[in-house]
């Protein structure tokens, strides 16, 4: 009777209803599971009570699980299908061998193999789970970028023409060895994708510092193009006046010039 | 020890048997210490840091620059519940670079109240400094911020508990805080209760500044704490008077404070003599380089002036040892320098204890015999050049130093992605006699660039010296990964026993808080019963059972500390039968047998023979009632001692006893009834050097055996 209604129902929404179904419904609705997980997979339940991390102890809530297929993961995580991993129930006792199942969950210890921390399973058919989780990913991807494009002050096109050392007096860190080694970068402006470009071309502040607390930040050389997506204040500590990059994301390749766009609108 | 009774004379009867065992196996542990899951991650783990905790040493953490394999918002530490043989990363650090995980970052175990406390700076988040603690830092969920504070460089952590039931977590964590009036950066933020340390930030945490002096705008970026369990905490750092942007002419600052920091004035109790004011100038106009890039002559690492440590004796706070590094008078190459001052840091010796030209990242520490380790990386050679790192010790005050190189890989690969290339810093720490480290270093899986072997958690083909990803054929390129270490020391065990005179046949004890068993004894002391078993009792105790209780009967238990104990991995594996009378078991190839046991599971036979066989344990017994069970106690050789054991057979007399040679400790021991025609009354400790044995009868042929170092 149970397994029946959780084939029905996702997990937890029970539990929500008691508080509203509409919002539980919301909460762990593929699309929101998808959003709060680190890693989602279909999976078969291969033992109960189970662990196959030394360091996790083996109890009612746990259960290791073979991944058929990972839905949602990390490219720095590595391909886990196939392998057998430990999950911490949601709900411990809430597994049974040999089921299928969606589990999405957050990454929790690193070790043999993986143990995840269960928030939430689905047992929909897995073409139509897939496609939602899909879905959300996408539109999650969007979100993200399009909260990126919102904190921009100015996003142009064009290519890097001079790098040059800054004068920036007294900023803190200065002298340490995480000082960011202020470099200015000149950009010859072809498109503005927002905001008014003072002229044709801009400047902006980047770290040319190869310490590892600026190493991720874009490094321009005469040449460097793209579209570059330019903050004031980023770093309000850092009081920088002018635009700086300090992020991967402050650079993105021109073939994501259509998808700015949509997302920025009309 | 009344109970040998036997005139010396009767032992000129006697046949002595000494067998040396043969020490094959690594006497130290070097494991690369990234996970098998992550087989095949390429990043640059560089600037380790480990955390072992004194109140369970197999519970130790590390860090490096890592960052959270799922690219979620949390960095990640290394732990380990098994003494560092195993590890997985646990992402429990607010913020996450998916570059580097954190900035700087160091962890340090509470002394005995089990939390872990860590200083970063925070991922992605530049100079943000965090200092944050956990009570299981194995357990999903963030740690708890105590300090949020912008800013700040390079947080260096110590933390302890003040000795005595229940006391309090002193927390210190050493930083260069731009935030700091007049360019005196050197900062210690303390907490004198860590474990009430409340959010919101800076919970119960103070900045105390330690800088007394005129500075070149900051002090060096390293600011170093060290604590005594007596409440005296020294801090080491590099006062800079002048800076030319590729040269920083500094002096070598030590403040003390003798209560814990907690008085109206802090780290004032160093006077320096030249100009009244408080920090002792240990060194004066040094010359320290400053070239933040990747350097091509030196390794690829950088120069930064990151590279000092202290520490302090812990059986005597008066003595203190200091490295830094510097161009002696101005000129390459980079060198470390250790002092040693026995007056509480007044005065310093007046010429290095040693110098090691081309090196960085010194750490030191002395353990509980006053032995003085210090880990160092230095660059050697060429074609390629390589990155030794070393561990030296000295027993003598630093007069003389032995030398264990733990890696030597190559240094021009792979390419450095940022800097620092292997870290700014390494990590050191001693408990009891034992040294646990961490270093970075390149990951190529070549035997000959770890002289004391290695153990890869991650899939590697030494053979093809191949990394190879979590499917165990595709091949990973090389990296920079993290690397603990321990090193272990010669076993001195405290012997303690406890005599059962209530009616109960059976006599237990355990180990003094803190320590484990190596092995143990039993003894019948009125001579008038016979033994069924002798085994060990969990990990820290022993328990006899006897047929009888005559009046009085012993327990003997030989007791190490944790941290010693895991350190040389002391295991207890076991066989049982269920038919035949006798039962042996043998420890893993990679041990040696220390001691063990045998029990008879129901009880209800006695028992004859409880000896070492081999590299293992044998018993005998008169019958079996169905189940039989023996124990070997095993552990790992330490380097430069030999586990030894040493055997006499007794021909007249139901006593048998026999004397570790000159020097060394009895670990465990054993008896045999060779003729299998008697039964076992007594076996256990002879003083601390010897082993006893008292049968039933005399055969002609009854033996005695003691396992030495």
């Amino acid at each position: 009777m149970r397994r029946s209604m959780r084939k029905l129902v996702p997990l937890h929404v029970l539990v929500g209803l008691c508080f509203g179904a509409a919002e539980a419904q919301a909460a762990d609705g593929p699309a929101e599971l998808t959003r709060a997980a680190q890693f989602v997979f279909r999976g078969t339940v291969q033992r109960v009570e189970a662990s196959n991390l030394e360091i996790v102890p083996a109890d009612a809530g746990t259960a290791v699980v073979r991944v058929d297929e990972v839905l949602k993961g990390a490219p720095s995580l590595g391909d886990f299908t196939g392998r057998e991993v430990t999950v911490k129930l949601a709900k411990p006792g809430d597994a049974t061998a040999g089921e299928q199942a969606v589990f999405f969950t957050k990454g929790w210890l690193y070790g043999e193999t993986l143990a995840v921390l269960e928030i939430g399973r689905l047992y929909d058919d897995a073409t139509r789970v897939r496609s939602q989780v899909a879905a959300a990913m996408h539109h999650a991807a969007n979100r993200e970028l399009g909260g990126r494009l919102a904190g921009a002050e100015l996003i142009v096109a064009g290519r890097v023409v001079e790098v040059r050392p800054a004068a920036v007096v007294g900023a803190v860190g200065e002298g340490s060895e995480h000082d960011p080694q202020w470099w200015e970068a000149v950009v010859q402006v072809d498109t503005v994708l927002k905001g008014k470009s003072a002229g044709k071309s801009v400047t902006f502040f980047f770290p040319a510092s190869q310490d590892v607390v600026w190493a991720e930040a874009p490094k321009p050389a005469v040449g460097s193009d793209g579209i570059w997506l330019l903050y004031r204040d980023q770093s309000p500590e850092l009081g920088l006046l002018g635009y700086t990059a300090l992020k991967p994301w402050n650079l993105l390749p021109r073939g994501q010039a259509d998808r700015v766009r949509q997302l920025l609108g009309p | 020890m009344s109970r040998i009774r036997q005139p010396l004379a009767k032992l000129l009867s006697v046949l002595i048997l000494a067998a040396i065992t043969a020490a094959g196996q690594a006497q130290v542990k070097v494991v690369n210490i990234v996970p098998n899951s992550r087989s095949g991650e390429t990043q640059q783990d560089s600037e380790p840091n480990l955390a072992v905790n004194p109140a369970n040493p197999q519970q130790i953490a590390g860090s490096a620059f890592t960052p959270d394999p799922l690219s979620g918002p949390n960095a990640p530490i290394y732990v380990s519940i098994n003494g560092g043989d195993t590890w997985a990363l646990n992402s429990i650090l607010p913020g996450n670079s998916t570059f580097s995980g954190t900035g700087d970052l160091t962890l340090r175990f509470g002394g005995t109240s089990n939390h872990l406390y860590a200083g970063d700076l925070r991922g992605g988040a530049g100079l943000r400094m965090n200092i944050l603690r956990t009570p299981n830092f194995t357990a999903p969920g963030l740690m708890t911020v105590l300090v949020d504070r912008n800013g700040v460089d390079q947080p260096y952590i110590q933390a302890i508990t003040v000795p005595g039931l229940g006391g309090p977590d002193r927390v210190y964590v050493g930083n260069n805080d731009f935030n700091a009036v007049g360019g005196r950066t050197a900062t210690i933020d303390v907490s004198l209760n860590g474990l009430l340390a409340t959010p919101p930030p800076p919970s119960n945490f103070v900045a105390r500044r330690i800088e007394t002096r005129a500075t070149s705008g900051q002090d060096g970026p390293p600011i170093r704490p060290i604590v005594h369990p007596d409440g005296t905490v020294y801090a080491v750092f590099y006062g800079w008077r002048a800076f030319n942007g590729s040269m920083a002419t500094t002096d070598l600052v030590v403040v003390r404070d003798d209560n814990w920091a907690a008085g109206a004035t802090q780290f004032a109790a160093l006077v320096d003599p030249g100009d009244g004011l408080a920090g002792r100038r240990v060194m004066t106009n040094l010359s320290v380089p400053w070239a933040n890039f990747s350097q091509a002559n030196f390794g690829q690492e950088r120069f930064v002036g990151s590279n000092i440590s202290i520490a302090v004796d812990p059986q005597n706070s008066s003595r203190v040892y200091v490295a830094w590094a510097d161009y002696p008078g101005g000129t390459p190459p980079y060198t470390l320098h250790v002092r040693r001052s026995d007056n509480r840091g007044v005065t310093w010796s007046a010429a290095d204890l040693i110098t090691v030209a081309g090196a960085t990242n010194p750490a030191l520490a002395v353990n509980a015999d006053g032995q003085v380790g210090f880990l160092y990386q230095q660059v050697t050679g060429a074609a390629p050049p390589r990155w030794e790192t070393h561990l030296r010790r000295s027993s003598d005050l630093g007069v003389t130093w032995n030398d264990l190189l733990l890696a030597r890989p190559p240094a021009n690969a792979p390419a450095s992605t940022f800097v620092p290339y292997l870290g700014d810093y390494v990590h050191l720490m001693a408990l009891s006699k034992s040294f646990f480290g961490i270093f970075s270093a390149n990951n190529t899986p070549n035997l000959a660039n770890f002289p004391q072997g290695v153990t890869y958690q991650r899939n590697a083909n030494f053979t093809t010296q191949t990394l190879l990803n979590t499917n165990g054929t595709t091949p990973v390129p090389i990296s920079i990964d993290p690397f603990f270490f321990s090193v272990c020391a010669p076993f001195a065990p405290q012997i303690v026993n406890f005599a059962q005179s209530g009616a109960s046949n059976v006599s237990f004890l355990k180990c003094p808080q803190g320590q484990k068993v190596l092995s143990g004894g039993c003894s019948d002391d009125f001579t008038s019963t016979s033994l069924v078993s002798t085994q060990p009792w969990g990990d820290d105790g022993w328990t006899c059972d006897f047929k009888t209780q005559p009046g009085s009967l012993s327990s003997f238990a030989l007791c190490a500390s944790a941290a010693d104990t895991v350190c040389r991995g002391v295991a207890t594996v076991r066989n049982t039968v269920s038919s035949g009378t006798t039962v042996s078991v043998a420890c893993p190839a990679s041990k040696q047998v220390i001691g063990g046991g045998c029990s008879d599971d129901f009880t209800s036979t006695d028992l004859r023979t409880s000896r070492p066989s081999g590299n293992g344990w044998s018993c005998e017994f008169a019958t079996n009632p169905g189940s039989l069970t023996a124990f070997a106690q095993c552990a790992t050789p330490a380097p430069g001692a030999t586990i030894q054991t040493v055997s006499l057979t007794q021909t007249s007399s139901n006593v048998a006893f026999i004397k570790c040679p000159a020097g060394k400790r009895v670990l465990g021991g054993g008896c045999h009834d060779v003729l299998g025609s008697t039964l076992l009354q007594s076996t256990y400790p002879w003083s601390n050097d010897g082993w006893i044995c008292n049968f039933q009868n005399v055969t002609g042929n009854l033996a005695v055996h003691a396992i030495c170092e």
